[in-house]
């Protein structure tokens, strides 16, 4: 069981993004992050998954009611965003080996569900940027992270594309913390709450 | 640790075979320059000093265009995420540290094979001369692959690296150069003192970059 708790998060750039945010998202819970582009979305995701340092504030990992030192939050991190790239010289399967660290059952399953399997062994630089999506949510769910955090993941997927990704996401949804930064009105629809940035 | 290091280090070779950036660059780089000089210059130079400094000008170049390449490329491909994601800071940094003293051995071996050959050096202290390059490239390996994290991160490709380099390097540079001079001369000396030099200058900087890394490869 993962909280992820998040205590007044500020952040500027060339002006002020949000301020004293706080919000509290545990397992078998989703947030959904709204907002017009520049507005946010992509830094407050990038901050929850401690990949970034907010101006103010922080943001706390607990497993079961004991905090996680930040320094293993990556642990509990599966991640897929468009700039968050994939290596184009490797085969979607090195990308699963460098990532994972191994190709087992699941992988291979995935990887059909997702229709990637006739193409596994061939190098990302001669696939679509569907495929490449596809590759991206193969690895983020691969990883049985308790914590997802998912940046426009319905982006270049065909509609075939996000019927899977949605069946993805209710099948991982009772063991998963899941964070979704989109103004899809169906990924906002699947997440129970939301934060609208301005 | 070790798993995550090989799967680092895997992958980045895997890269490299593919993409055949490096070998490109060390090819054109390092052999054209070696071949070029010594056209230029054979037969002209007689001191041992200069033949030192023109071979690890060349190597310090050659060096210079690829130690500098592992970090630009996973900026430019928008990639740095995807490892800080999956791996500590610190297994991204010794992945890129061994790739890089790698890649520099084999330049500073491959440039005296053709520097030698070019331009007829006389090298009196064979086994020592090696000694000193391999020393001298891991130093300039050790010394530079952070700072390549550093000019990556700030988008500056080429000039920026060099520049924070070169104050860095000042002292193997001397070091190495001298060293290797005597290896042109028939005098009988001991290199130990020059190596020794160079392998503790490299493990103080390869300390310093372990600590400060996980601050450099952060944000993106």
């Amino acid at each position: 069981m993962v909280t992820v708790k998040a205590s007044n998060l500020s952040k500027r750039y060339t002006r002020m993004l949000f301020r004293d945010m706080s919000f509290s998202v545990a397992t078998g819970q989703s947030l959904a992050i709204a907002g017009p582009n520049g507005s946010g979305k992509s830094t407050l995701l990038k901050i929850i998954a401690g990949v970034m340092t907010p101006d103010s504030g922080n943001v706390a990992y607990w497993y079961n009611d004991k905090p996680v030192d930040t320094a293993y939050i990556r642990n509990y991190i599966g991640f897929a965003a468009p700039y968050i790239n994939v290596y184009k010289y490797l085969t979607a399967l090195e990308n699963i080996t460098f990532a994972i660290g191994t190709v087992d059952d699941d992988a291979v399953q995935l990887l059909d569900v997702l229709g990637l399997s006739p193409h596994s062994n061939t190098m990302l630089m001669f696939y679509s940027t569907g495929m490449i999506q596809r590759v991206k949510l193969a690895l983020a769910f691969l990883k049985k992270a308790s914590v997802l955090c998912l940046d426009e993941p319905g982006s270049n997927l065909d509609e075939q594309g996000k019927r899977v990704l949605f069946s993805l996401l209710e099948k991982v949804q009772p063991t998963t913390a899941i964070f979704i930064a989109t103004n899809d009105a169906h990924e906002l629809n699947f997440c129970k709450r939301s934060i609208v940035l301005d | 640790m070790i798993k995550a290091l090989w799967r680092n280090i895997q992958k980045d070779i895997l890269i490299e075979f593919r993409s055949r950036i490096i070998v490109s660059i060390v090819l054109s780089f390092s052999v054209i320059v070696t071949i070029s000089i010594g056209f230029a210059t054979g037969g002209i130079i007689n001191s041992p000093l200069l033949h030192a400094a023109i071979l690890w000008i060349i190597i310090f170049f050659s060096g210079m265009n690829t130690l500098s390449h592992v970090f630009f490329r996973e900026i430019e491909e928008s990639t740095a995420l995807f490892g800080v994601i999956h791996y500590p800071a610190v297994v991204i940094y010794l992945s890129k540290l061994l790739i890089n003293c790698c890649v520099m051995v084999v330049i500073a071996i491959m440039v005296i094979i053709i520097y030698v050959f070019v331009i007829s050096v006389s090298v009196y202290h064979g086994i020592y001369l090696i000694a000193i390059l391999i020393a001298g490239s891991l130093s300039l390996a050790f010394a530079t692959t952070v700072i390549g994290a550093i000019a990556a991160l700030a988008g500056a490709r080429g000039g920026l690296f060099t520049i924070l380099a070169f104050p860095v390097v000042l002292p193997l540079f001397t070091v190495a150069i001298q060293s290797t001079a005597r290896c042109f001369e028939q005098q009988v000396f001991s290199p130990l003192s020059a190596i020794i030099f160079l392998l503790a200058f490299s493990m103080v900087l390869g300390m310093v970059s372990y600590l400060l890394f996980p601050y450099i490869w952060r944000e993106f």
